[in-house]
């Protein structure tokens, strides 16, 4: 706030300096400052005036010619957002009686959208299409900015977010509605305008703006399962969940983060109850109409993937091994932090009508409950076909990584199925061809090990029985084992750049340290296949030992040891892919 | 060409027509780009009134209009954000 309001006065004081130093100034660059009077689209001079007059051009083109989604487009999503970015400019906004004109059409747009019986006869209908809603009530939005009382504030949030109410309700309330393209529409309209609004969401306004959304909850439910046999409507409600998320979490305390939250794994298991997402193997007839469903799916299970990331942005204790091993440093600063936000939250609740009393016991909602329960979700719903998508792939990984470096205990502490099916989409990013998702895979397997080895120093049981021997996996070893196993094979055999290897020594670091006898089998392995060839085999004896025990390595995960081991993995691999390789 | 697209925080007038203004002004003439952009904001107000609504097509509205949002990105906010040089703080520093 202080940058945008300095900078450019800065700016200005800087050049001006300069051409006076200069003398004359001539040829030098100086804006606007040392003038007598006020340059023309000053706010001192003509700016107000000019500002009024785009303005009231900007309603013109909004409603002068119904149907002419260009111009409406230009003016809703170019023009309104230039004008409402800076706080100089929302400031004289809000204050014109053209802004209220835009407020009104606005709200009137929606309400007349797809003939509501409440449509007065008479009034010609003012009809935009979804995505002017979105650009609209994202300026709209955004000159909340332009206040500077709170009260005010809320206020003008209230005026703007109101008739965006009324029509979620009343499409809330009649799902017969819903099937008939009308209605579908006119939901589709009021997801837009309140995704509009979401993505405005400024420091200012977020308190009404969660307000509201919080008594809303129980509407976009219903309209989610009314719309489930529409493509658009759950891939819109999907999306304006994640947009909430994203756009909220960085404000909210932990109760409220916590309402979020809950309102999130409803949201996931609403869609789950729905069926959506499923697609058969015989299902789609055509190869194109199943194509088109592939992609609708796709689009879903994004959204709810992204929706799940930011779901980990509002959580406000991450556990970390070092605050969970007790008193660290910055443990007490979370904690610090933790109630710094719960007393401003304090002050925030009377107004946000959340109760208090819901609060505290919803404050417990884990957020990685939350996104492990989707994820279990999701992840059946992740089909080969969906991992066509590049996004949605590293999307899916991005996440995993996250959730295994930032809660390995909850995995440890995961259902065994849930664990397997986790591991199972591990392995398969580690064998992945992508040099970002086979990245983010290790670094995730990284995670689980060093979580393995710190618990087995300290003396606690890690991992436990998910680590069990399996004798359905080759050389029947336990998960990490076989993890490391991927991992060696692959770097070893498969990958002929050396692009991974710094990613791959951090995660088999803490590997090899968990599972040395399994380490020693694959070495013996590797051994064994050069078998006759005494000067190879010598060779990779002497790497191997070099591997493990060069560079003064020792039997600690810390920085300093990471940094040993890629320089001896790189040195192993350089050695050993020459006589193992035979193409 | 009158704007930019500046890919920064705070969008500025391209140096050359800065400079050009600034010159205007030391010469005591009027700067041709706030003259050039009165002139647009003119066109675009046009619209403003029943009959000149029906000589401006939406298609030529949606030029205006997209013209008129690069000036205000640019211009119009460098302009603003000068004029308040000056001003006490206090009011936008939000504590």
């Amino acid at each position: 706030m202080m940058a945008e309001d300095t900078g450019g006065s800065l700016h200005a004081a800087v050049f001006a300096h300069n051409a006076m130093a200069g003398g004359g100034g001539e040829g030098r660059v100086y804006r606007g400052a040392n003038k007598a009077k006020p340059s023309a689209f000053s706010e001192a001079g003509g700016g107000v005036q000019a500002l009024d007059a785009l303005l009231q051009a900007a309603f013109v083109c909004l409603t002068a010619w119904p149907g002419e989604t260009g111009v409406q487009k230009a003016a809703a999503s170019t023009l309104l957002p230039a004008l409402t970015r800076r706080r100089a400019l929302c400031r004289t906004c809000v204050n014109l009686p053209a802004w209220q004109q835009i407020i009104d059409a606005e709200s009137h747009a929606l309400s007349s959208s797809a003939g509501v019986p409440g449509a007065v006869p008479g009034v010609v209908a003012l009809h935009f299409p979804p995505e002017i809603h979105l650009g609209l009530s994202e300026a709209l939005g955004r000159a909340a900015e332009g206040l500077n009382d709170e009260a005010q504030s809320q206020e003008y949030i209230a005026r703007v977010l109101t008739p965006v109410g009324q029509v979620l309700a009343a499409v809330a309330q009649a799902p017969n509605d819903m099937k008939h393209p009308a209605g579908e529409s006119r939901a589709v309209a009021v997801i837009q305008a309140l995704r509009g609004s979401v993505r405005a969401t400024i420091a200012r306004s977020q308190v009404a703006v969660f307000s509201f959304f919080s008594q809303s909850f129980e509407a976009l439910l219903a309209v989610q399962r009314s719309g489930t046999h529409s493509a658009q409507v759950s891939k819109l409600i999907l999306k304006l969940t994640e947009e909430l998320v994203a756009n909220q979490a960085c404000f909210l305390g932990p109760a409220h983060a916590g309402v979020l939250c809950r309102h999130c794994l409803r949201v996931v298991e609403e869609y789950r109850a729905s069926g959506r997402g499923k697609i058969g193997a015989a299902e789609g007839g055509s190869r194109s109409l199943r194509a088109e469903r592939v992609k609708e799916c796709y689009k879903e299970v994004k959204a709810m993937l992204r929706m799940l990331t930011h779901v980990t942005n509002s959580d406000n204790d991450i556990e970390d091994e070092e605050s969970s091993r007790g008193g660290s440093q910055r443990g007490s600063v979370m904690a610090a932090a933790a109630v710094s936000s719960a007393a401003s939250e304090g002050r925030v609740r009377g107004g946000a009508g959340v109760a208090t009393s819901a609060s505290s016991a919803l404050a417990k909602m884990d957020v990685a409950q939350v996104v492990f329960i989707g994820l279990n979700t999701v992840i059946p719903l992740i089909t080969d076909e969906l991992l066509t998508f590049p996004k949605l792939c590293h999307q899916y990984f991005t996440l995993l990584a996250h959730m295994l470096e930032a809660y390995p205990a909850k995995v440890a502490a995961l259902p065994p199925d849930m664990f397997t099916s986790l591991m199972g989409t591990l392995e398969f990013g580690l064998k992945h061809e992508d040099v970002e998702v086979a990245g983010e895979s290790l670094s995730a397997a990284g995670a689980i090990g060093s979580f393995q080895h710190h618990s087995l120093v300290d003396g606690r049981p890690g991992l436990g029985v998910h680590n069990a021997p399996d004798a359905s996996r080759e050389g029947g070893c336990g998960i990490l084992a076989h993890l490391m196993r991927t991992v060696l094979r692959r770097m070893i055999f498969e990958d002929a750049s050396m692009d991974l290897v710094d990613a791959a020594a951090d995660a088999l670091l803490p590997l090899m340290l968990v599972e040395r006898t399994a380490f020693e089998g694959v070495a013996g392995e590797l051994l064994a296949t050069l078998e006759g060839d005494a000067g190879a085999r010598n060779h990779v004896v002497g790497a191997l030992r070099e591997l493990t025990a060069g560079n003064g390595l020792t039997d600690r995960v810390d920085r300093a040891n990471k940094r040993r081991f890629r320089r001896n993995v790189s040195t192993f691999l350089t050695e050993t892919r020459s006589f193992v390789r035979h193409n | 060409m009158l704007a930019d697209a500046f890919e920064g925080e705070i969008p500025l007038p391209p140096d050359s027509l800065a400079e050009c203004g600034a010159r205007a002004a030391h010469e005591e003439r009027d700067n041709p780009v706030d003259s050039l952009a009165a002139d647009y904001v003119q066109l675009a107000c046009l619209c403003l009134d029943e009959g000149g609504r029906r000589a401006i097509s939406p298609r030529l509205m949606e030029t205006v209009s997209f013209f008129l949002c690069m000036y205000g990105r640019i211009c119009m906010t460098s302009c603003f954000l000068n004029s308040w040089r000056g001003e006490p703080l206090d009011g936008l520093i939000r504590t």
